[in-house]
């Protein structure tokens, strides 16, 4: 895929064309359908998510994943959240407006360069959360994308190495009850993180999140989900949110006063 | 050699021949050795043929002749020393303390004096051989003419001090020799301590170098009927809202073994109270307690006595500890999840001071009535536990963009207010989900928050602005330790100015009038002014802060993603919290009574300091200061003075007690400020707490120093006593005996009567 050239403030902008313009009418209805809730100050106080842009490889491989993502974040849980992820190439400018970033591409890529590297660094070390999410081929990574992800979280933090993710961690109960990551793929049973100061800065899926997420403008699923199942699409939603509140809320919920003050149920 | 000699009146004169010439002895004998020898050398050089009468002669010559020499070298000298026989003496120390004649029963002093009177023969005796010394003492040491002048010489009933006695004793006559200490007393010392263990240190009585015996003066033992609590004790430092333990010890004497009751209480308000079964004279027991208000402490402890406790006196104690805080408990509430949301969380997990309960609203109540709950890790929103069983726990609550009505919060925000009207503290934060109609900084809450909210008829889009905006420091921010993010008044302002901007902010009605502004807006307006920002205010005993964005998390972010300081953001909170929870450091009025407890008979020294409402000094200003006490009578009463600030805002002055046990220092300066300190006089009286007799001290100073013990009568025949006589030397004088010409002629003779023999038997 081509990358897409870019306007002023960084963000890339796409070409106008009839399947856009169906796209936002589509979104607009579905916001008419969203639950009413009073406003934070403006736009720019929601929640959004950064699609990193890098040069080579396929930056962008399941189009409409993080969009369908942050539709289900917004339906589901009282997160005030943007819907288009924003574009945006790993420069400090651009990484400091969301602590929230998306890393995704399905063939090998090439190493960042060293102000991207330190760009991303900074903005793990204050706070930033990113997601990783190869996006890899039906018959497996035939592409080397797996070496280039290696590469990439080895530069930006090398001193802390990917670690499967327990399943006792909060992420796993975030929001949802997940019992194990599914993706488009079952993948393997666990994710892989980086620490940092005690939580979570980069999260690695290798179960091709987005493209159990990605729903084209008409509503049809884009790519099956293997072995299959609705049950499997569903569960890679509820991972993507828990995902999405691991990074607002942190541990939240392993505080020792969710265990005083309740049981399972609805609520906060 | 010693010759007697004439002697003056008490004195001896002794004569003494000593040499004057300074030689070492080892230089003296090898003088004397080499003179032998020329002696020797002589005689065998001397040819047998002269005949043994010439060589005799000669020898002879040349051994007078070395002899006379020696006597010049040594410098033999005759001195006469005047000395004098100094008398020893025996210091006859007689208790004269409180506990005495307060012990109960017979007086034990009336005891002591039957016990000399009955050993006055044998130390009239002993005054034959020795110089007899009177002391009584007490907290001090007095000299006495004897012992019936003992009970006038110390009349101090300012506590037992055998130690401090003794070391003045020896200290007062040193040059005297001290043959022994004759010490009679009931060993209710009162400023002996003991190690942890309950052991004595008793080193020191081992230097004194001269026996005590001791005589134990316990009185009538079944006459003396006493209950008493002999400590009451609790560790220097509290912990706010934490338990802390004062351990009681009671003791009796005299009285069958019983159950007392204990009764701990604060201004004359009973907090708790205990039964103590008292074994063997022996009670002990503990209240926990968990002080709320930080500062200094004062608790009293009593037993009431029972009917035939014969001093009532000693039955109460008091004791007082410090209460710091150990964590500012804070309940975050949040509406949602967001980037605000978050990074306050991270800043208030991060801090290790703070004790954190969250709750967020993960999910609307419109979801969660539409959605299902399948496969949710989510918990009800406990509203009725926090509010209504754990809101006085908590020192600060945060609603950071919450709405209150959707979880039945509504109904409990006149509780809140009233919370903060008690000493709570609240701050609201976000944009129009704060304060917007819905918000919870509309309603019964904006009673007592900085910030006044729009009416509900306002249109929802006039409720708040998105053109960001760089946040500006007030001339009232810039001294607020809220917002005095660098201490430097000049870097703060450039601080400020150098941050990220926000995103935009809420619009609001205006300010509280007793509000202050920290942080308004560089160009929107309210009704009343620039658009606040942020803000503080004080109701009644608690306080509030107000944060009209959203978007403060920019400073912790994007500030710092972009060069900017990192440590912004939770800075802010950290003063906030503290300002909110009146930490003493951020306290604009602040009082220190020093020392801690106050000695009895000391003075209390008070130092005050206050500020104004934007943290300026406020030099000159006139505060009202009381100090407020219960007298020995029960009445309460009161001093009260005025105190000026000098140019630095200042005050400080010396206070003297005019009692014992728990004080109050309250001062009111303007604006309502009103501080009150409580300290601790302590009782004067120290004999009360050591009534008791204590044979088993008095017994191991006795074999500390190698003296005797006995009891209840003085043991003459046992008493021991060092030979510390000796003789002072008042004059001396030295008569040289070899400094005359004779010597010198009688030298030059032999010398020329040798040579002259020489010759005449042909020798050269």
């Amino acid at each position: 895929m081509k990358e897409n050239p870019r306007n002023s403030d960084g963000a890339a902008s796409t070409p106008f064309s009839r399947r856009k313009l169906l796209a936002g009418g589509c979104a607009l209805g579905a916001l008419a359908l969203l639950p009413s809730r009073s406003l934070g100050v403006g736009p720019a106080s929601q929640v959004g998510v950064l699609q990193l842009v890098y040069p080579g490889g396929n930056w962008r491989p399941r189009p409409t994943a993080l969009r369908r993502l942050m539709w289900e974040v917004h339906k589901r849980t009282a997160v005030d959240s943007t819907l288009e992820p924003v574009e945006a190439k790993p420069e400090i400018g651009l990484l400091s407006t969301s602590p929230l970033a998306y890393l995704s591409g399905d063939r090998a890529f090439p190493d960042f360069e060293q102000p991207a590297i330190e760009a991303l660094r900074r903005f793990l070390k204050l706070g930033g959360t990113l997601i990783l999410d190869p996006a890899f081929a039906p018959d497996g990574d035939t592409g080397g994308l797996a070496r280039s992800l290696d590469r990439f979280v080895g530069a930006v933090l090398p001193d802390s190495p990917p670690k499967p993710v327990p399943a006792v961690h909060v992420l796993y109960r975030a929001f949802y009850a997940v019992e194990r990551p599914v993706g488009r793929v079952e993948g393997p049973p666990s994710l892989l993180g980086c620490e940092l100061d005690g939580r979570l800065a980069v999260i690695r899926a290798n179960h091709d999140l987005g493209g159990a997420w990605a729903r084209d403008n008409m509503g049809n699923w884009e790519l099956e989900v293997v072995p299959g199942g609705e049950r499997q699409r569903e569960n890679a939603f509820r991972l993507g949110v828990n995902l999405v509140l691991y990074a607002l809320c942190q541990g939240y919920k392993d505080e020792e006063t969710h265990r005083r003050f309740g049981r399972p149920a609805t609520g906060g | 050699m010693h010759l007697p000699a004439a002697a003056g009146q008490g004195a001896l004169d002794l004569w003494q021949i000593t040499a004057a010439g300074g030689l070492d002895p080892s230089l003296l004998v090898v003088i004397v050795a080499a003179a032998l020898a020329a002696v020797v050398f002589t005689w065998r050089s001397l040819d047998p043929g002269l005949g043994l009468a010439r060589r005799l002669a000669i020898t002879g010559m040349r051994t007078l002749v070395l002899g006379v020499a020696l006597f010049i070298l040594v410098q033999p000298t005759l001195r006469e020393r005047t000395v004098r026989e100094v008398q020893d003496r025996v210091a006859i120390l007689v208790d004269a303390s409180g506990s005495m004649t307060r012990g109960g029963g017979a007086s034990r002093l009336a005891a002591e004096k039957r016990i000399l009177a009955a050993a006055k023969a044998d130390l009239d005796r002993l005054g034959q051989k020795h110089r007899m010394d009177w002391y009584g003492f007490a907290g001090g040491l007095a000299k006495a003419r004897g012992a019936d002048d003992i009970a006038e010489a110390t009349g101090d009933a300012g506590g037992t001090d055998i130690r401090g006695a003794l070391a003045r004793l020896v200290a007062e006559k040193a040059e005297e020799p001290l043959a022994g200490v004759l010490l009679l007393s009931d060993g209710a010392d009162t400023e002996l301590t003991r190690s942890a263990d309950g052991e004595l240190d008793l080193s020191w009585f081992k230097s004194i170098g001269a026996p005590v015996n001791t005589v134990a003066v316990t009185g009538s033992p079944a006459g003396q009927k006493d209950l008493f609590i002999v400590e009451a004790r609790a560790a220097p430092f509290a912990f706010s809202r934490s338990q802390t333990p004062i351990v009681v010890t009671l003791h009796s004497r005299g009285l069958a073994d019983r159950q007392a009751e204990v009764i701990l209480s604060e201004d004359g308000a009973v907090l708790q109270r205990r039964e103590v079964r008292l074994v063997g004279g022996e009670g002990r027991t503990t209240f926990m307690v968990s002080p709320s208000r930080l500062g200094r402490e004062v608790l009293t402890v009593s037993a009431p006595p029972p009917p035939e406790d014969q001093v009532p006196e000693n039955n109460r104690a008091h004791v007082t500890f410090e209460v710091l805080r150990d964590k500012f408990r804070v309940l975050h509430l949040a509406g949602l999840p967001s980037w605000d949301q978050r990074f306050v969380r991270d800043t208030l997990k991060s801090w290790p001071r703070v004790d954190l309960v969250s709750f967020y609203i993960l999910r609307t109540a419109y979801q969660s009535s539409t959605l299902g709950s399948a496969g949710l890790a989510l918990i009800p929103f406990p509203t009725e536990a926090i509010f209504e069983e754990h809101l006085d726990e908590f020192d600060v609550i945060i609603f950071q963009d919450f709405e209150p009505l959707p979880y039945g919060v509504d109904k409990y925000l006149e509780r809140v207010a009233d919370f903060v009207r008690r000493g709570g503290a609240v701050a609201v934060v976000g944009g129009p989900r704060a304060f917007g109609p819905g918000g919870a900084g509309g309603g019964p809450l904006a009673d007592v928050l900085p910030l006044r909210p729009y009416p509900a008829s306002v249109p929802e889009r006039q409720l708040s602005d998105a053109t960001p905006f760089r946040a500006r420091l007030t001339a009232a921010g810039r001294r607020h330790p809220v917002t005095r993010l660098v201490s430097d008044e000049e870097e703060n302002k450039i601080l400020w100015r150098s941050l990220a901007r926000l995103d935009g902010a809420a619009r609001v009605a205006g300010t509280a009038s007793d509000a202050l502004v920290l942080v308004d807006h560089p160009y929107m307006q309210a009704e009343d002014g620039p658009l606040p920002i942020i803000a503080v205010r004080t109701v009644g005993n608690g306080r509030s802060l107000a944060v009209a964005t959203d978007s403060l998390w920019r400073y912790r972010f994007t500030g710092p993603m972009e060069g900017g300081p990192t440590d912004v953001l939770p800075s802010f909170w950290r003063k906030a919290i503290a300002w909110l929870t009146a930490d003493p450091e951020l306290e604009r009025l602040r009082v220190h009574v020093t020392p801690s407890p106050v000695r009895a008979h000391g003075t209390a020294r008070f130092d005050v300091e206050m500020l104004d409402e934007a943290y300026k000094p406020l030099p000159g200003a006139t505060l009202s200061a009381t100090v407020s006490w219960i007298d020995a009578r029960d009445k309460e009463r009161q001093d009260t003075f005025d105190l000026r600030l000098d140019g630095e805002g200042r005050y400080g002055r010396e206070w003297t007690p005019k009692g014992a046990g728990p004080h109050r220092l309250t001062v009111k300066g303007p604006g309502g400020a009103e501080v009150a300190v409580r300290f601790l006089v302590e009782e004067s009286d120290k004999e009360l707490k050591h009534l008791a007799p204590d044979e088993p001290l008095l017994a191991a100073i006795a074999d500390a120093t190698g003296g005797s013990h006995s009891s209840g009568a003085i043991a003459l025949d046992d008493l021991r006593l060092t030979g510390a006589a000796r003789k002072e030397v008042l004059g001396r004088r030295d008569v040289p005996i070899w400094d005359h010409p004779l010597a010198i002629l009688l030298l030059v003779g032999l010398l020329a009567g040798e040579w002259a023999l020489r010759r005449r038997v042909g020798l050269h």
